[in-house]
This record gives C-alpha cells, structure tokens and sequence, in this order.
C-alpha cells in the first residue's frame, strides 16, 4: 500500500484524542463512519455507525477490523465494492463477539462479509448481494434475518455451533447455505443456487426450511441431523441427501427433484413424508434403515423405494405411478404393510431372503396383518 | 453532541444525578437518558428508557449498573458494559421488580454475574452476548423472554465447583435463537413451565439444558455437554439432537416425559474416564414417559433405556449401533412397539434384570436380537422371510 494511501486509511481510536477530530459520535455516542474514512479500519473496541453509504477503493477490503468487542450498525445504508476491491468486511484475526447488523455489503470483488477468522459472532438483517466471493464467511454463532444473493462463491459459511434463523439464499454460485457441525436452521430459504441449497456438519437441526432449483442437490446433511418440516423441490441433484447414518428425515415434501427425493445412509429413519415426480426415484435406502408412512408417486422413470442395504425396515408406504413401487436388492429386509396401485412397471420387485408378502384384494380383505397391497 | 441537560428541578427526576455524586443526567435526542462511564457505578432508581453513550467499565467491589426500578429499558447500544477484578455483577437488580429489559450488547468480565435479576418478573433480555463473567451470564426472573442472546464461558472456571449457567431463568419463560457455550454449569438453566426453541448448547460443564417441571424444548441441539438435555417431570422435548454427551443425551429424571422425533448420537463417550467406566445412553428415561419417533445411533451404552421405569412407551424408534443394548427396560406395564434396532453390539431388545421386567407389551418391533425375559407378552419370529404372518402383534427377528 501506498504512503498517500496510507494515510487516507482511517485507524479509529476511540481512546486516542488525536484521532478524535476524525471520529463523529452519533447522538448516542456511537462512532461514525463516512466515506471520508474509507478504507475503514476499526482496531478499537467500541460501537460503530454508518451514516452514508460507503463506496470502496481497489485493492482494499472495505472496513477492516482488527480487535474484538466490535458492534457495527450499517443503519440501513450500504457498503459498496468496486472494481478491484477486496471483502467489504473483513475480520484479519482470531477476535471475537462481533456484531454486525441493519444493512447491505455489495458488489464486493472478494467475499461481502468475511469474519470467520473471528468467533462469537452475531449478524442480524444484513444483506450481503453479488459479491464475487461468498456472502458470508462467519464462524459462528447467531446468524439472524440475513440474505446473500447473487455471489459468486456459497451464500453462507458458517462454523460449528450456530443458530441460522429466517435467512434466505438465492442466485448464489455456490452452496446456498453451507454449515460446520451442530447449527440449527430454521425458517430459511434458498433457492437457484448453483451447486448445493443447505449442506450440514453433523448433528445438525434443520426445521421448517425451504430449498428449491439448486444445481446439485437439494439438502445434504452430515451424521445424526434431523431433517422436518421442509419442502425440498426441483433441485439438479437429489432432493436431500445423507452419506452418513442416523439421520431422521419426517414431514417433508420432496417434489421434482432430478435425482433422488431422499436418500439415507444406515439407521436412519424416514417417515412421514411426501414425496412426487423425483426423476431417480423417490427413496434410496442403505443398511438398517426405517422408512415408514411416506407417499411416493410420479417417479415415472425410477423406484419409489430402492433398497440397496441390509435389514431395513420398509413399512406402510403409499407407492403409485412410479416404474417400480418398491425394488429390495439387498437382503434380510422386512417389507411390511405397503401399499402400491398404479406403478407401471412392476409393483413390487423383491429379492430373495426378505420377508414380504404380497396381496392383491379381489373383494375381500385378508386376514393377513402384515401383507403389502398391490391393487 | 445531540444531548441537552436535564433539569434535576423536573418532577420525572430518575434519581441518578443523587446516586453518580453530581454527575449531570444528558438526554438523547429520543428522550432517552444516556448512561456514561463518568457516572459508573450506576443506579437507576426511576422507571425509564436508558441508553449507554459509550463502554462503560466497573471497578472493584461494586456492581456495574443497579435497577432500583421497575419498568426500565436498558439499551447497551452495541457497547460493552466490563467489569474488573474484584467486581460484582454487571447488571443487578437487588429487589423484585417488573417490567425491565436489558439489551443490545456486550457484558463480560464481571466477577459475579453479567446480569442478576432471578425475583423479578416479565423481563426481557434481547441481543446480548454475555462473556466471561464468574457467575451465571444472565439470570433472570418469573416470566422472562430471552432471544437472540449468546452466553459463553460464564462461571468460575475452577474444575471441582461448576457454578455458572449461561442462562438460568425463572418459571415460564422464553428462551428461543440463543446459543450457549463452555459455560461452567449448564448451558441454559430453564425453571418450570419455560419453553425453549431453536437453540445451541457447546461444550458446557454440566447439562446442555438443564430443565425443570414442565419445560418444552424445540428444535434445539447440544454437543459436547455433560449431558446434552435433562428434564424434570413432565416435560416435552421434540425435533431435538443430542451428540457427543460426555454421559447421556437426553434424559428425563422425573418421568411423565415425551421426546418426540429427537436424535441421540455418539453419547456417552467420555475421553477422562478409561473405556469401561464410561456411561451413557442415547435417550433415558423414568417412569410414565415416551419416547416416540426418535433415532439413537452409535451411543456408548443403551441407545434408549429405561431401567426400572414402569409405564412407558417406546415406540417407532430407531436403535442401532450402540455399544451396548439398542432398547434396554426392566420395568413394569410397558408398551414396546414397533422399533426398529438392528446391529447393536448388545441385544437389539433387552429385557432381562434381576427383578421387575415384567408385564411389558412389547409388539411389532424389529430386531436383529430379542432378549426378553419370561412373564412379558411377546411373540416372536425368526427369519420369517417369505411365509404368512397371521400374528398382528409378532415381533420379526433377523
């Protein structure tokens, strides 16, 4: 950096009566921060406000914090990135408890808001939009009414142990939501993001979620993450996915996807669930799996459960209008209580040491409890 | 400064010039009264809407601000309210009060609590992150609602005490979008009656929620806690997960519990204990409660057990690869039905104690290993593959 340049950066030190004649305080004592001062860099704990819009400058990030215990209020106005400029904001080391809230981060030539080098951190109703990077790289751990839209890289990054709430993600070229271990999602949206909508770590909680038209896949969570109240649909890949086991996936709908509807790694359990028009298929199933009380239908190319694995449980499942209602390569598998009308190919299709039994009612009802219905 | 001074001859006259010894009251353009280090430490003593202009840091021996009041709104306004060495609480509130909010801001580093205000009521603690203090982060009375706050390594740090919740509140509360970490108690302390939702418990000494009577806790997960959630009677927790417990996931002391579509994962697994002295089950449950639609994978001992509990149900679950038993009971009048508990390293199903253990329905489940001990009601059978099953209870052994 340049000596002139230099000197434009604007180091705000609250303590520093020499500085003082840069620093407005707001009616409430609050830094201000204006366009006089870009490149902001904020290496003093304190409160900060905008009071304008701020455009960048190339080859700097925007406002650059180097201390802990920083609150920055956009106050509604927005950082603006230009041509060869970096982050809009940018953490540079291992700090922590920052709080960023109330505006948006632009058109940044890096990543919007960068501050995953940084733990204890809060975000609440900041846009970050078309940035070339990622929206948001943040460790953790309050991510609050946020959207990224139109970056170039993830949405969001997120470290372990956040709480994700009513964010949306949309128009990113990356994953739209992208989560270390144990975070909670819920409430928020993404959609038309070109690789993944929601990845997880382990042990995760996604509730009441929505994910639409990503390029790959729909939801791909890690181990033991629980997975409810989603509507997951025409995703590139498959709609939600899990390569690990004790994943519990209920009361989603799963519409239209081009792979899959869901597919589940061991002991997972999957039910309730409604699932239509998947073009592999509606549910890939793996060893010592519970799949139980989901309607699949209109996988008219594919399986409405695929069973690869070993000793699952596959019961009480509503198939129609798929190529085949249920398909068991594996073995040891109990297939129970189904019912399948209508698949074009073949209702059921079962291999060898399973337990199933099939019946096709012509008037009356069999007095055979565990039967699976073909009609 | 957009302030003007406020005539202490004014009849709404809060009191603070009387208690900062003579420092003048500034109003903010809004109306409210602004709070500066000058006049540390503070007292409120009348109702209103306060608003901190700066950081404030306490001093040795005092409380940092004193509500003498109720109906106070305390706006920390991004600032970070510190204590020292040898301070007390950063927040304190001495007398049972109504009606007071404490907000938007930073409270570390306190030498008792961050925030002391368990008698009074309807409170409102909004958008703090509360750090490092010696007690609990924030404690908090009778019908409090607490968002969007995160609490980390409050407490006394000394190993063989453990005193300091990141949050404790009061009988019905509100605890929803908060994140509680390597605290020294427990993670969230919940009295009876409080509901929680939709939040993160790390790493804390004791439990990840610690929950009394009647508690309701939604979509929440803890890790990495001594155990993740605990519940006294008749408490509800759904859509939950509990992983890396240092003893069980989710455990209810009391009974008359539901847990409800919850995940339990990789409990029990304590690093100080030599292999054999660790404990921990997925899900443990007491007399009277269900356990409905939950996944207990990969736990040290039993992924759900219900040892010497008599009237419970267990029902649709999934219990696979513990260490020890998938479903382990040996009480009473039990509704077993219709689990699925393949590739434990124990029995998928096992009943079999010493006494009790008997009268236990155990119907349509599916496992890979039945242990059940006689006077229960059971049938079972074996690799049935393809043949009819006219039994509609029959449990399927693989």
């Amino acid at each position: 950096m340049s000596h002139s340049k230099l000197l434009v950066r604007i180091h705000v030190i609250l303590a520093s009566a020499a500085l003082s004649a840069l620093s407005l305080f707001a009616g409430e004592g609050r830094l201000e921060l204006s366009q006089s001062m870009m490149p902001i860099t904020i290496s003093q704990s304190g409160s900060y406000v905008l009071t304008e819009d701020l455009t960048g400058t190339s080859g700097s990030h925007g406002i650059r914090i180097e201390t802990s215990d920083v609150s920055l209020d956009l106050n509604g106005f927005a950082l603006i990135g230009v041509s060869g400029s970096l982050d809009g904001i940018r953490v540079t080391g291992n700090y922590r408890n920052i709080s960023i809230r109330n505006g948006t981060v632009r058109s940044w030539r890096n990543d919007g808001v960068q501050i995953d080098a940084a733990s204890n951190c809060v975000l609440m109703v900041v846009r970050s939009v078309d940035n070339l990077g990622d929206g948001f790289r943040v460790d953790g751990n309050l991510i609050v009414d946020c959207e990224a839209r139109g970056n170039g890289g993830d949405g969001f990054q997120v470290g372990r142990g956040c709480v994700i709430l009513r964010c949306t993600a949309r128009d990113n070229g990356g994953n739209g939501i992208i989560t270390g271990d144990d975070c909670t999602l819920s409430l928020c949206v993404v959609r038309t993001n070109g690789a993944m909508g929601i990845v997880t770590g382990v042990g995760c909680s996604v509730l009441h979620c929505t994910s639409r038209e990503s390029g790959e896949s729909g939801v791909a969570v890690g181990t033991a993450t629980a997975v409810a109240g989603c509507a997951v649909g025409a995703n590139g890949g498959n709609g939600i996915e899990c390569t690990g086991g004790g994943v519990r996936i209920g009361d989603c709908t799963v519409h239209a996807n081009a792979h899959y509807g869901i597919v589940v790694g061991q002991a997972s359990l999957v039910r309730d669930n409604t699932l239509r028009a998947n073009g592999a298929g509606g549910i890939l199933v793996s060893n010592h799996a519970y799949v139980v009380a989901n309607s699949i239908s209109d996988s008219a190319s594919g399986t409405g459960i695929m069973v690869f694995g070993v000793r699952s449980r596959i019961e009480g499942n509503h198939l129609t209008q798929n190529s085949i209602g249920i398909d068991v390569d594996g073995s040891d598998c109990v297939i129970v209580k189904n019912t399948a009308a209508g698949n074009t190919s073949d209702d059921y299709q079962i291999g060898v040491g399973n337990h199933f039994e099939e019946y096709s009612p012509a008037g009356s009802m069999p007095n055979r409890p565990w039967v699976n219905f073909e009609f | 400064m957009r302030s003007r001074l406020v005539s202490l001859k004014q009849g709404w006259r809060v009191g603070l010039g009387l208690l900062f010894g003579g420092a003048l009251n500034l109003v903010a353009a809004d109306g409210r009264i602004e709070l500066s280090q000058d006049m540390m430490p503070i007292t409120i003593s009348q109702s209103g809407n306060y608003v901190l202009t700066e950081s404030l840091t306490g001093t040795n021996g005092a409380h940092g601000i004193t509500i003498n009041a109720g109906d106070v709104d305390l706006d920390l306004n991004g600032y970070h309210l510190l204590g020292v060495a040898g301070s007390r609480d950063g927040v304190t509130v001495p007398l049972p009060r109504l009606n007071l909010t404490i907000r938007n801001g930073t409270i570390s580093g306190w030498g008792s609590n961050g925030v002391a205000m368990l008698s009074s009521t309807n409170c409102v603690v909004a958008d703090l992150r509360v750090f490092e203090n010696d007690a609990d982060g924030v404690n908090s009375g009778f019908a409090s609602i607490v968002t969007r706050c995160l609490f980390a390594y409050n407490g006394d740090a000394l190993p063989t005490n453990g005193i300091g919740d990141g949050i404790e509140v009061e009988n019905s509360s509100v605890i929803s979008d908060c994140v509680a970490i390597n605290n020294d108690e427990h993670g969230i302390d919940a009295h009876s009656g409080t509901t929680i939702r939709n939040c993160v418990m790390l790493d804390n000494r004791h439990d990840g929620i610690h929950g009394s009577k009647g508690v309701v806790i939604n979509g929440c997960v803890a890790s990495g806690n001594d155990e993740g959630v605990e519940v006294d009677v008749a408490s509800m927790v759904q859509q939950s997960v509990a992983t890396d417990s240092l003893e069980d996931g989710f455990r209810d002391i009391a009974g008359g519990c539901l847990f409800k579509a919850c995940t339990a994962y990789l409990n029990g697994y304590n690093p100080a204990e030599p292999f054999g002295n660790q404990i921990g089950d997925g899900i443990d449950i007491d007399h009277g409660s269900s356990v409905v639609e939950c996944v207990a994978y990969s736990n040290r001992q039993e992924g759900i057990e219900s040892s010497a509990a008599d009237g419970v149900q267990v029902l649709r679950n999934v219990a696979s690869n513990q260490l020890d038993e998938g479903i382990k009971h040996d009480g009473e009048n039990c509704r077993i039905d219709e689990n699925h508990m393949i590739h434990n390293a124990g029995d998928g199903l096992h009943i079999k104690p010493g006494s009790g253990g008997t009268n236990n329905m155990v119907t349509r489940n599916v496992s890979d290993g039945f242990d059940v001990k006689a006077g229960n009601h059971i049938d079972t059978v074996t690799n049935p593959g393809a043949s009819t099953i006219n039994d509609p209870w029959i449990n399927i052994d693989l």
